[in-house]
This record gives C-alpha cells, structure tokens and sequence, in this order.
C-alpha cells in the first residue's frame, strides 16, 4: 500500500477569545478540535459540514496559513508543524490552495501573468522559466496566453476562478486545498469549473481536500468524504459508502436537507430542530445531542469517540452499531 | 411544529383562471455611465390563488428586479420602464405612491434574502414589527403586540413575550429569517415575495425555513413567489416555475413539467449541468458534468434574437435574428424558442 500524502494527527485550532474593557480571557473557542485525516496520493478528500464548523480553519491550517495549537500534519514524509522557514517555503511548492471568492483572492492592481508568475520569482526561477510557465499554465486551464497581460477586472467570475487554479498550479504541486472553490459562482459555470478540476487532478495526479457545503457536488467530485460538526469529525467514508448508507445522525440530517432535483429524493425529507451551538460554549458529551433525535443520557454525558464500523467508515456515535444493523440500504449497496 | 406538508409539485397544476397577480410586458432598464441595461426586457407571468410561483434564474437574470419591479421598489438608476403589473385587477404601475404605501407590507409583503441587513438594528423586535399594524390598520400598541407574540409563536420562535423586548444582534440567522417571515405575514397579506429567503442560512436551518414557508403558506393559503437561483429549493416549494435567462423569461410550466419534461434548451442545459445525489456516479471511472459553454451575455449589449442563441446547442440561423415570443405549447406550459414553435419578431 502506498504512503499517504498527506497525515493529519490529533490536530487542534483553538483561538482564546477576549472580553470586556480589561480584555480578559473569556474561553476558548475550540474551532479545530483533535482532527486527524489522510489523504492518498491522486485521491479528493472532501470535508463537509454547515458553516462554523471549522472546515475551512482546518484547510488553512494543514498548510500552515493558520498556526495550529497542537498535533500533528506530515505532508510528503515531512513533519509540517516543525519545519523552519526555508523548509517550508519549500514544501509550499507542493501544497497549494484555490480560494473560494475569485473577485478577492486576486490582487486587482497586478496583471494575470505577474498574479501566476509570482510563486516562480519565490522560489528563485529565471525570468524565462517564468514566462514559459505562465504561458503553459494559462493554456492549462483553459484561458491561453493571451490573457497573461489583463487585470482580474477583465475577467468573468469563471475566467477569474480559472486564474486562481493556474496560480495554484504553478511549480508543480502535488496536493491542493480547495476551499469552496464554486460556491461564488453562477451555476452554469460552476461545472466547468468542476470538470476543469477533475480534469487536471486526472493529468497532474493531484490530491485534492475539497472543502464544501454542496453536498450534491461533494458526491459527484470526492473518493473520500469527512463530515464535521463543531470542529470534530464525526463520520468519514469512501463516497459512496458515505451516500449509500450514512451512519452519523448528522449526517443523515445534513443529506435530508439538502435540496434535491430528483424527485424521488423530495419525500425523504426530515428536518432537525435547532441550530448550532456556540463553539464557545459546546454541549456536554456529544456535541450533535441537543439536536439529535436519538439521544440518550450517555451521549448527553459523554463525548464517544470516532470508532470503525466498516472498512475506512468511521462514526463518532454511541449507538452507530443500531444504524449500521439498521441500514438495508447500504447493506445492499456494498454488496 | 405541526408539519401538514405536502411535496407542493406534487399538487395538480392550476390552469384555473384566477390569476391573483399577472406581470404583463414589464421592462426595467438601469441607466449606467456605460449606457442602458436592459436587465428586464418584456417578462410576463402570473402568479395564481394559494400557489407558489418560483422564479428561478443565475445572477443578472432579472428575478431579482423584475419582483422589486412589481412593489415598484427598484432604485435608481434603474427604472421601470413599460409593462403592467395587475394585482387584483388594479395596475400597480398606475397607482400613486401613496396608494403604493399602503398596499405594501399589507397586501403584498416581502420576505428579504439577508435576515442579517433586512431587520433594522437599533430597533427592538416588538417595535419594529408592531409598527406594521400601527401603521397600516391603526392598531394600538397593545393590540399591535399581541398580534406580534401571536406570529413570532406561530414562526416557531420560543418564548415570543420575552424576544419582543430584543434586539436583532441577540437572534441567530435562523431566528432573524423566522421575525422576517413574522414580519411578511403581520397584516395577512395575499402574497408574499420571498427572495432567496434561505441562500444566508445553513443547510439545515434552510430546510426548517422551507417547512415553516410551505407550512405556512398552506394554512393561510397566501400566494407565494419565490426568487432563487436554487433549483432543488424551487423543487420543494414550487407549484409553477418561470424559468429566466438574461432578463427574459424562457419557460414557466408547473414544476413537475419542468424537472420531468423541459423543453427550453437553457432549462434543459441548467438542469443537466447539476450534480445530482445519485448513484450513477459512483464508481465510474472518469466523470465530466455536461456544461453550458461560455457565459450569460452582458445586458449593456445584449446578443441579437433569441439571448440565450451564443450558448445553444440547438441554435439555427434564424435564432441570431429573431426574439422568440412566448408561445403555449400545453396546457399551463409556454416556452420562448423558435425551435420549439415560438414565432420570431425581429430584433
């Protein structure tokens, strides 16, 4: 079996929060809390869950955009967490990230080539190199090198998300963060966008943490998929073991309500009362159980931990066992 | 919360002759630096008794504008520009502002997109939405209040005697979409506009606002539109559906029709184009989404005869010179191509 590329140890984003005229520590807000993850080589591991459940913080912080407080990312064989500047600056050309908003992420006052070219000046390349580069990674995704000399303002939302992957392109990398890179746009670009992807993981051999909210597009585009609620994992499953059967209460609410086109999906509908608690102030035991319909007193007192019904399906739920026994569907499925 | 839902496209189409409102030919063109944009050019639907219209479409297609359109709420620089919109028989492009202020928020109110921005900060939640009745029935204040404890009960709010006496920063982004639906149903309007009411909130607060939405409208059998560029949100809530394209409409037909048997091809691509939670992509080696090449046009300039011609893959000459013109080809289903029957004017 091949090395994963990149492993994720037990790690933690906690960011203190300050109060009052005296600025005092109130708490902590656990937004990253004990997560551990691995990603093949060629593989999109998809990350899903509802806003402020600290998706995105974990994205940034498996490459080191945002310090982590604790545990452990090794990328390449490498430990992440204890690399000295040089050595990162190193490994940060093969671990790259695609923005969610393309009109933001992109510097307005700088030109498309100078936008791209900018990873080849870091990293020490010759002029030529960069100007070769620039021009092949514009045609690689599918603008050409006529645009190397426009601004982003000249650029179609879709065309500017398409320049923000040629940037993350550049040099080489092996593993890119995708953070909700289609959600900023009209739906009949968004699949461009998505085939583009797709395409490239395909003659790059790129990994890809796909971090999204559309589950429908999640389905289609991941081999693996995590889903988190207040800063935990709480079920990862290959793709479609993870749709066939979910086993996570939140899991199956979050599919529920999802909208669906099809309409044999529509009748299936359930939705779960409450909101998301403060991650200021979680619940006691499992965090989903003011929420959960099934709820008993041991997952109001104790936090369960993130156990392994099936190969690679892992569950944080005290009563997984019953959904596992309880679902046909994915019995049937799996074969 | 008692849920008496029911799979609204599952109810038979109404092709009954009431329409409660209908939007004739409206037009509304913003007057930029650049020139004029026609971001609403001749729209046409009706919106019948107790059913939800969905109005579905991408950014710049005109939903948005053609709906403050109707409460003539467009801001400079835009302005309507033709058309008539009949609600009840009354045009309200003719009536005076005065007798426009006092059909909003009582005959037809508006449920806003970002609970965050459409609720006013400095107000708590009883003034604010006691005001309405204050204003539009004469209420007095207790009386006004009562009513507001009833709705924020009814919206699903807990404790509503004691969140009359807060503020919108104390609510969560759910909580403030249900005081934004309070707020639509204070004086029992006979249609609510809702745009994008859920595109802010997560995906499982969304689906509580469309239970409460549907719920709601079912009880008091209210008419609906709903503006959304959310296909599977119209697929839940919507009897009919009108379908927009660059600021033109390119079908409406009841939803099942449109899910099951769309004729427009930019209804057909738009559908298409959307992964679906489905089993057929799992497991298969490599998978490519069917796309719409190239992009929605800009108005400034807008292309030719049909707008949606430069995308099509069914486009023929004539399409580049002819605008279609809204033909019925079933009961309750009208489609704007030439292919499919449309007669051209030139354009």
């Amino acid at each position: 079996m091949t090395a994963p590329l990149l492993e994720v140890e037990d790690l933690d984003v906690h960011f203190p929060v300050f109060r009052g005229p005296l600025r005092r520590r109130a708490g902590t807000v656990r937004a990253v809390d004990g997560v551990s993850l691995r990603v093949m080589p060629g593989e999109t591991l998809a990350l899903v869950g509802e806003s402020g459940c600290g998706k995105s913080t974990l994205g940034r912080a498996v490459l080191r955009l945002q310090e982590p407080s604790g545990g452990q990312v090794r990328f390449e064989g490498q430990d992440l967490l204890h690399l000295g500047k040089r050595d990162l600056k190193a490994a940060r050309r093969r671990m790259r990230m695609v923005f969610q908003d393309p009109h933001a992420s992109l510097n307005p006052r700088l030109r498309a080539a100078e936008i791209i070219g900018e990873a080849f000046t870091i990293h020490g390349c010759t002029r030529a190199e960069r100007d070769a580069g620039v021009a092949e990674l514009l045609t690689l995704v599918g603008l050409g090198p006529d645009f190397a000399q426009r601004f982003p303002h000249e650029f179609s939302g879709g065309q500017r998300q398409r320049l923000g992957i040629a940037r993350a392109l550049a040099l080489h990398p092996s593993f890119v963060v995708c953070d909700e890179p289609v959600s900023a746009l009209d739906v009949s670009v968004q699949a461009q966008i998505v085939n583009l992807l797709m395409e490239l993981q395909e003659r790059l051999g790129l990994s890809y943490l796909f971090i999204s909210h559309d589950l429908h597009l999640v389905e289609f585009i991941a081999d693996r998929v995590a889903v988190m609620y207040l800063g935990r994992i709480v079920e990862t499953a290959p793709a479609a073991a993870l749709f066939a059967g979910p086993l996570h209460p939140y899991t199956r609410a979050l599919l529920a309500a999802s909208p669906s086109i099809d309409p044999d999906r529509r009748a299936a509908d359930a939705v779960i009362e409450g909101e998301l608690p403060s991650p200021l102030n979680p619940p006691s035991g499992c965090a989903f159980h003011p929420r959960c319909p099934h709820a008993t007193d041991q997952c109001r007192a104790e936090m369960p931990p993130l156990a392994a019904l099936a190969t690679g399906h892992d569950v944080r739920c005290w009563h997984a066992a019953d959904w596992m026994a309880a679902a046909p569907a994915r019995a049937e499925a799996l074969g | 919360m008692p849920s008496t839902l029911v799979c609204a496209s599952d109810a038979p189409a109404m092709n009954t002759a009431d329409p409660l409102l209908e939007v004739r030919d409206l037009k509304v063109h913003f007057f930029t630096r650049d020139g004029v944009v026609r971001a609403v050019d001749g729209v046409d639907y009706s919106v019948n008794r107790a059913e939800t219209l969905g109005i579905v479409g991408e950014s710049g297609s005109g939903k948005t504008v053609s709906s403050l359109a109707m409460l003539r709420l467009v801001p400079p620089p835009a302005r309507t520009m033709g058309g008539q919109v009949l609600f009840e028989g009354e045009d309200l492009l003719a009536h005076t502002p005065k007798q426009m202020a006092a059909l909003r928020g009582r005959r037809i109110a508006m449920i806003f997109q970002n609970p965050a921005t459409s609720l006013n900060p400095i107000y708590s939640v009883g003034a604010q939405l006691s005001e309405i009745l204050m204003w539009h029935e004469k209420a007095s204040r207790r009386q006004a209040e009562e009513r507001v404890v009833e709705l924020l009960g009814l919206v699903g709010i807990s404790d509503p005697g004691a969140r009359l006496r807060q503020f919108p920063h104390e609510l969560s982004g759910g909580m403030k979409q249900r005081v934004g639906i309070a707020r639509a149903l204070m004086c029992n309007p006979s249609l609510v506009l809702a745009d994008e009411p859920t595109t802010a909130l997560d995906v499982t607060i969304q689906a509580q606002i469309l239970e409460l939405l549907a719920d709601l409208q079912a009880r008091f059998r209210m008419s609906m539109v709903l503006v959304t560029h959310d296909m599977g949100v119209v697929a839940r809530m919507a009897t009919r559906i009108t379908v927009m394209y660059a600021g033109r409409v390119c079908e409406t037909a009841d939803a099942g029709t449109i899910f099951s048997a769309p004729q427009h091809p930019y209804t057909r691509a738009l559908l298409d184009s959307m992964p679906r939670i489905d089993q057929s992509y799992s497991g298969s080696a490599r998978k490519t989404l069917p796309t719409i090449a190239g992009r929605p046009p800009n108005l400034l300039n807008p292309p030719p005869g049909c707008r949606f011609h430069d995308r099509c893959p069914e486009a023929m000459p004539e399409c580049r010179k002819m605008m279609p013109v809204e033909t019925t080809i079933a009961p309750g289903h009208s489609v704007s191509c030439l292919r499919r029957g449309s007669t051209g004017v030139a354009a």
